[in-house]
C-alpha cells in the first residue's frame, strides 16, 4: 500500500511537472512543435481531392497528386500535379526552399517562376492562394504567443515576422496541447480583417499525424474549398530529383 | 507588309530529300547517310528504352486527351480597297474548327512518349456544282478544307547513361527564353507566320514542331546548372501569310519599273521563285546549345543557335529589258544562315517579376546579286542585305496588385520581332527593305496586359494592348496600336468561351497600322477531354 502511494505520488509529480513544462512553453515553442509534427516523416505521397463549393451549392472537383519531402531544420519541398479536370491536367506546382516556386503550364508546356506578387492569387480557382502551397515552416515566418487555452487547445496568435512576405500578416491557430496538431485557423488580410477560416481534421496514419481533410472558407466570398486526402503513403524514399523542373514537366501517371 | 486573310498552318511542309531529288533514287549517299544516322540513333534510344523497360515492367500507363475548338472571327468594318482581302463588315475573317488528340504515356518509369495530332478544317462548304452534293460511294464531293498535322511525336528517356541526362527524340517543340510571349531568342522552331495576324490566341507566334534530338543534362550542383544540346535533323521553313508571294511580286514590279522607266520601256512579266531550301543532309541541321542555372535567386541562361532564318529573302534579281521579246524580271529567294548568341534572365526584384532576353544576331554575309540585261549590255551589282551583327532584346515585368482577388499587370518592351531583320542602308535605298511591315526592319514594341478574375476564375477579363513604334522619336505621328479587350468565361470545368474585339489603329505605313480596317470580333470555344 505504501509502495502504491509512492508510485501515485511519482506519477502525480511527473504529470504535474509535464503540465508545468507544457504550460511553460511559449507560443514560439508551440509553433516549432507544430512544424515538427508536420514534418515528422521523411516524405509523403498523397492523392488529394479538392472540392470547390459555391454559396449556391454548386461544386467543382479537382484531383491532384502531391509529393512532399520533409525536413526538420529547413523548408520542405513539394511537387503538386493536377490529375483532373482535363483542362488543367498536368498543371504542376513546385515549391522549394527559400520560397522558390515554379508553375508548369501544361497547355503551353512552359515553366514559370512564381514571383511573390502572385502569391495572393487564387490557386486553380480555389480558396487557397498560391502562398498556401509554400513549404516554409510557420516558425520561420511567424512569431507566436499563446493568447488563451480552449479545452485541449492552445490558441496561438501568429504575427508575421518583418522579414517574411507571407500573405497573411496575422493568423489565429488552434493547436492541440498534446499532439501539436492544428485544428483550426483564422487568417487575416493586410487590413486586419478576417479573410479566411480553415478547419482541419487530423488522423494518425502510419504513425504520423495527417491533415486528412482541410476546409478553407473565404469569408469575403462565402466560398469554400475542401481538400480531402484519399490516399497517403509516408516514408517512400522519394529521391531529390522528383523536386526538379524535369519532374514538374512530366506528365502525371494515371496509376 | 503582307495583308489579307491568312493561311491555316500547313499540314506538312515538304521535306523531301534534295539529294533524292537530284539523284532520282532513294539510295543517294547523302540520304542514305542521313537515314542511317537517324536509324542508328533511334535504335540506340529504343535499346536503352528496352533495357530500362525491362527493369521497370509494370509501370506502363498512357493517357488520351484532347481538345475540340471552334474559332470564328468577323470583320467589323468594310475595306473594299484591301488588295489582298477586300471585305465588308460581318464578312468572316476566319471560321475554322480543330480537333486535337494527344496520346502521352510511359513505357517504363524512365521512358515516356508524347504525341499530338491536330485536325483543322475550314467551315466553309464550297459547292460549285450540284453534282458535288450527290452522295457517292465515298460520300459527297463537296470541297473540304481539312488539314492534318502531327504536332508532336517524341520519346523521352530519362537518366540515359548517367543520372540527370534526358534525351528526347522525335518531333517536338523546344522553347528558349523567359519572356511571356515576345521572345527574341526562341529560334529553334520556326514561327507559323500564317497565323500571326489571325488573332487566334492559340496561334499567336505559334512555333512549328521540328524533328530532332534534345539532350539535357542537369548537373548535380547547388547552382541548378543545366546544359542542353539540340540537334534538329533538317531545316524547316516558317509558314507564310497568305499574299506573301504577291507582295514580293509587287516589290519586284516596282523594281522593274525603276529599271525600265528611264528608257521609256514598258514593264513586263515578273516572277518570284524559291531558289533552294537548305540541303537536306545531316550537316545542314540546326544546332542549339544552352547552359542555364540559378544564381542569386535568378534563373539565367546563355544560348547559341546555329541554323537558318525561317523566312526566305531575295538573293538574286535578274532582269532582261527588251522591247522585242518583252521585259522579264526573275527574283530568287533563299534562306540565309543565321547564328544567334542569346542571354536570358528571370526572377524577381522586390516582389516584382522580371525577365529579360537579348539576342545577338549574326546572319551570314548575304548579298543580293542584281543583274540587268539591257540589249547587249549586262550590268551587275551586289547589295549587301544585313547590317550585322544586330541585337534584339526584350525586358518585361509583371505584378499583381492586391485589389480584390488580384489585378494582374504585365508590361513588356521589345526591340525586334521574329520576322524582323536589320538591313543595310543600301538594301533600304536600292530594294526598299527595312521599312515597317512583315519582314521589315527592326522596330520597338510596348505590350501590356491587365487581367482580373471573377467568381473563382469562372470569368476572366483581359485587356491587351500593343504599341508599335517604328520611330520612338515620333510615337504620336508614326505608330500603331492594337487593343484587345476580351472575356473568358468558364461555366464548367474544361469548357471555355472567349469573346474578344481586336481594334487596330495607327499609321498605315506601320506593320499593324496596315491592318487598320481589319478589326475583328472573335469567339473561341474550347472543350477539353
Amino acid at each position: 500500500m505504501k509502495r502504491l502511494a509512492v508510485v501515485c505520488i511519482v506519477i502525480a509529480a511527473a504529470v504535474s511537472a509535464w503540465t508545468i513544462q507544457a504550460s511553460a512553453m511559449d507560443g514560439n515553442e508551440v509553433l516549432k512543435k507544430v512544424d515538427e509534427v508536420q514534418s515528422a516523416s521523411k516524405d509523403s505521397v498523397a492523392d488529394i481531392v479538392m472540392i470547390l463549393k459555391g454559396k449556391d451549392a454548386t461544386t467543382k472537383e479537382r484531383s491532384m497528386k502531391v509529393w512532399r519531402r520533409h525536413y526538420r531544420d529547413k523548408d520542405d519541398w513539394s511537387l503538386l500535379k493536377f490529375v483532373s479536370p482535363a483542362d488543367i491536367k498536368n498543371l504542376g506546382f513546385l515549391s522549394l526552399a527559400d520560397d522558390k516556386m515554379y508553375l508548369y503550364l501544361s497547355a503551353f508546356d512552359r515553366v514559370r517562376r512564381i514571383a511573390f506578387h502572385a502569391r495572393k492569387e487564387s490557386f486553380a480557382g480555389s480558396d487557397l492562394s498560391n502562398d498556401d502551397l509554400s513549404t516554409g515552416k510557420y516558425s520561420s515566418h511567424y512569431d507566436a504567443k499563446i493568447v488563451r487555452e480552449e479545452g485541449d487547445d492552445y490558441v496561438l496568435e501568429l504575427k508575421r515576422k518583418p522579414s517574411s512576405e507571407r500573405i497573411y500578416p496575422r493568423v489565429t491557430a488552434w493547436v492541440d496541447k498534446k499532439e501539436f496538431t492544428v485544428s483550426k485557423m483564422d487568417l487575416y488580410d493586410d487590413s486586419n480583417r478576417l479573410w479566411k477560416t480553415s478547419t482541419i481534421k487530423n488522423e494518425r496514419i502510419q504513425g504520423y499525424w495527417t491533415p486528412v481533410e482541410i476546409s478553407m472558407k473565404d469569408v469575403t466570398k462565402d466560398h469554400t474549398t475542401i481538400m480531402k486526402i484519399s490516399k497517403i503513403t509516408y516514408d517512400t524514399g522519394l529521391k531529390d530529383e522528383i523536386f526538379t523542373e524535369r519532374y514538374l514537366k512530366r506528365d502525371v501517371k494515371g496509376d | 507588309m503582307i495583308e489579307g486573310r491568312l493561311t491555316l498552318p500547313r499540314a506538312h511542309d515538304a521535306q523531301a530529300c534534295p539529294a533524292l531529288r537530284r539523284e532520282g533514287h532513294p539510295g543517294s549517299p547523302a540520304c542514305a547517310k542521313h537515314a542511317a544516322a537517324f536509324v542508328c540513333a533511334a535504335a540506340l534510344v529504343l535499346a536503352c528504352a528496352a533495357t530500362l523497360k525491362a527493369q521497370d515492367e509494370g509501370s506502363r500507363s498512357f493517357d488520351l486527351k484532347g481538345t475540340v475548338k471552334l474559332y470564328g472571327s468577323v470583320y467589323t468594318e468594310d475595306d473594299a480597297s484591301d488588295r489582298y482581302d477586300p471585305h465588308e463588315a460581318l464578312d468572316y475573317a476566319i471560321n475554322r474548327g480543330e480537333l486535337h488528340l494527344k496520346l502521352d504515356g510511359y513505357v517504363s518509369e524512365k521512358v515516356s512518349y508524347k504525341s499530338h495530332l491536330a485536325f483543322t478544317y475550314g467551315m466553309r462548304h464550297d459547292v460549285r456544282d450540284l453534282s458535288q452534293l450527290e452522295v457517292q460511294e465515298s460520300g459527297t464531293e463537296q470541297e473540304t478544307d481539312l488539314s492534318t498535322e502531327l504536332k508532336a511525336a517524341s520519346i523521352t528517356v530519362m537518366d540515359l547513361g548517367t543520372a540527370g541526362v534526358d534525351l528526347t527524340v522525335g518531333r517536338q517543340r523546344i522553347r528558349w527564353g523567359t519572356s511571356d510571349e515576345y521572345n527574341v531568342i526562341d529560334n529553334l522552331n520556326p514561327v507559323d507566320y500564317g497565323n500571326v495576324f489571325s488573332f487566334d490566341p492559340d496561334y499567336f507566334v505559334e512555333h512549328l514542331p521540328m524533328d530532332g534530338f534534345n539532350l539535357e543534362y542537369r548537373l548535380p550542383t547547388e547552382w541548378e546548372l543545366k546544359a542542353q544540346f539540340v540537334y534538329l535533323l533538317s531545316f524547316r521553313p516558317a509558314s507564310l501569310p497568305e499574299g506573301f508571294k504577291e507582295r514580293i511580286t509587287d516589290l519586284m514590279e516596282d523594281e522593274l519599273e525603276e529599271q525600265t522607266a528611264p528608257y521609256g520601256f514598258p514593264t513586263g512579266e515578273v516572277s518570284v521563285d524559291l531558289d533552294s531550301s537548305p540541303e537536306y543532309w545531316a550537316g545542314k541541321g540546326t544546332v542549339g546549345v544552352r547552359v542555364g542555372g540559378n544564381a542569386f535567386n535568378m534563373d539565367w541562361g546563355v544560348s547559341y543557335f546555329h541554323g537558318y532564318a525561317g523566312l526566305p529573302l531575295i538573293h538574286a534579281i535578274s532582269s532582261d529589258i527588251t522591247l522585242v521579246e518583252g521585259t522579264t524580271l526573275n527574283a530568287l529567294m533563299s534562306y540565309p544562315r543565321l547564328d544567334v548568341l542569346g542571354f536570358d534572365l528571370a526572377g524577381e526584384v522586390r516582389s516584382v517579376g522580371v525577365w529579360a532576353e537579348a539576342g545577338c544576331y549574326w546572319p551570314e554575309d548575304y548579298v543580293v546579286r542584281r543583274t540587268a540585261k539591257l540589249m547587249s549590255t549586262t550590268r551587275t551589282d551586289v547589295i549587301r542585305l544585313f547590317d550585322r551583327p544586330y541585337w534584339k532584346y526584350t525586358l518585361g515585368f509583371d505584378y499583381t496588385f492586391g485589389i480584390g482577388s488580384g489585378l494582374y499587370w504585365n508590361v513588356q518592351f521589345n526591340h525586334g520581332f521574329y520576322d524582323e531583320f536589320r538591313y543595310t542602308p543600301e538594301a533600304g535605298s536600292e530594294l526598299g527593305l527595312g521599312r515597317p511591315g512583315f519582314m521589315g526592319g527592326i522596330e520597338d514594341y510596348l505590350a501590356t496586359r491587365v487581367e482580373y478574375k471573377f467568381f473563382h476564375d469562372e470569368l476572366t477579363t483581359v485587356l491587351d494592348c500593343l504599341l508599335e513604334m517604328p520611330d520612338k522619336s515620333d510615337v504620336n505621328g508614326y505608330s500603331a496600336v492594337v487593343v484587345k479587350p476580351k472575356l473568358i468565361y468558364k461555366p464548367y470545368d474544361s469548357t471555355s468561351f472567349e469573346l474578344a474585339y481586336v481594334l487596330i489603329t495607327g499609321d498605315s505605313r506601320t506593320k499593324y497600322g496596315a491592318f487598320e480596317k481589319n478589326d475583328v470580333v472573335y469567339l473561341l470555344t474550347k472543350v477539353y477531354f
